[in-house]
């Protein structure tokens, strides 16, 4: 059965949160989609950061490569300044 | 996880980290700064040494201690054992620079000049105060490293530099409960495709810990009471004097340990390991029916395998050690202290998150505590 995480995401200036099932393979940079999905962000360009635990997390890398294997929630900061993703 | 990012969520930021130095000297993104363990950059590899091989990690200490010991040698309070002896060096030049009997000292210089070890894995510091680890291979060169410091150094560091090179075939390594944690995580479960070539560690000598105090705080405390940089001994007597003493210039100084308390690293409190129960011998200050002025001048040594036994015998029969009746209670009393470090632990890693945290994988051994 695939895996899912319940993230908490934080918006970087009002604070409010938006809580999300997502299945763990799913890369960082596909995170952008989920959150204009839920009008939770404006669209911008080029893309946004996010940031677990005080790391900013790798567009590549999946969700999974930031959690324990026993991991089933984990709240991740959406970066406040919009930057260009290398 | 990524490596990195596994140690600092799971250690770091739980302040679990104790500063050993197995993370670091492995690639260039750990590093060690007044004792602080810092990451650079993150790094992608998903299982690396750096986590592998970290005491404060999630580990089966049962499974591992079952590896590497004979299971009828196992007691439940202080790990493996196979005897207790107070001993002492029978060189007074060795017992006047050693923290107590100078019996680590007198043991790694035998070891390497048997050629039972090629080289020593040992810390060096400038009195009593910044240490670091230092790679020793003559015989001669041992009692630099003589006494002890309570900042606790990043010595695997350079154990891990001098493993890398694979050029010595049996390095003897001396290290707190921590440090010879993470050497048998190293021998025993090992990264077979990103090889350290810990089969090199020929020999571990493990040191009584207590626990080991903040590097600046510990500075700081000492340059209120003498001149750091002529600071010679620093040493705690049992708890009934309730004092940290510093000697400089001949002269010693009580400190109360209330001013001392404060400074205990936050991850020492976490720590379940008194007398470093991965080791072959472990060595700590002598405690008996004699009295402190005594005893200090004396060791107690938990032998904990054959090869820590050879070694001690061997060392009896030259004549380099010297030992005394153990008393009856020793052993006892012993039990006691390291079962009272283990509640410690267990209470601390409680409090952080109701879990036994990275005990939580041996959870049987610290049910009843």
């Amino acid at each position: 059965m695939e895996r899912t995480i319940r993230v908490r995401f934080l918006h970087p200036e009002t604070r409010e949160t938006l809580m999300v099932d997502l299945p763990a393979d799913i890369r960082i940079g596909a995170l952008n989609g989920v959150l204009y999905d839920h009008s939770f962000v404006y669209p911008q360009k080029p893309g946004y950061g996010f940031v677990i635990c005080g790391h900013l997390c790798g567009a590549g890398h999946t969700l999974e490569q930031y959690l324990t294997p026993q991991a089933g929630e984990v709240e991740i900061q959406v970066f406040g300044m919009p930057q260009i993703m290398v | 996880m990524f490596s990195t990012f596994a140690l600092d969520t799971q250690v770091l930021q739980r302040d679990l980290c104790t500063g050993c130095g197995a993370c670091q000297g492995l690639c260039p993104y750990w590093d060690s700064v007044h004792g602080r363990t810092v990451c650079y950059f993150d790094c992608e590899r998903l299982d690396g040494r750096c986590q592998r091989f970290c005491p404060r990690m999630p580990t089966d200490l049962d499974a591992l201690r079952r590896k590497a010991f004979p299971e009828e040698t196992i007691l439940p309070e202080i790990g493996p054992f196979r005897g207790l002896y107070l001993t002492r060096a029978a060189d007074e030049t060795i017992r006047a620079g050693a923290q107590h009997g100078g019996t680590v000292t007198a043991l790694m210089e035998l070891a390497l000049r048997e050629g039972l070890i090629d080289a020593a894995l040992l810390t060096r510091a400038q009195g009593t105060l910044d240490p670091a680890g230092a790679l020793v291979t003559k015989a001669e060169e041992v009692r630099s490293c003589s006494g002890s410091s309570f900042q606790i150094p990043p010595s695997l560091a350079a154990l891990n530099r001098a493993l890398r090179e694979d050029r010595y075939r049996s390095i003897g390594v001396v290290g707190t409960p921590c440090k010879t944690l993470a050497v048998y995580k190293m021998r025993h479960d090992p990264l077979p495709e990103n090889d350290n070539h810990a089969g090199n560690i020929g020999l571990v000598v493990g040191l009584f810990c207590g626990w080991g105090l903040d590097w600046d705080g510990m500075r700081e405390l000492t340059g209120r009471y003498a001149d750091p940089a002529a600071v010679s001994h620093m040493d705690i007597p049992p708890s009934k004097y309730h004092s940290l003493e510093i000697t400089a210039e001949g002269k010693t100084t009580s400190v109360n340990l209330d001013e001392v308390i404060p400074l205990v690293r936050p991850a020492c409190r976490a720590c379940a390991d008194m007398t470093a129960e991965f080791a072959d011998l472990s060595v700590g200050g002598a405690r008996s029916a004699d009295g402190w002025d005594v005893d200090k001048k004396w060791n107690q040594v938990v032998v904990r395998t054959k090869k820590g036994q050879e070694l001690l015998e061997l060392a009896i029969a030259k004549g380099v050690l010297e030992c005394k009746d153990v008393p009856e209670s020793g052993l006892d009393k012993l039990k006691k202290a390291s079962l009272g470090k283990k509640r410690t632990a267990v209470r601390t890693l409680r409090e952080k998150d109701g879990t036994l945290g990275y005990l939580e994988p041996c959870g049987q051994m610290f049910q009843d505590l």
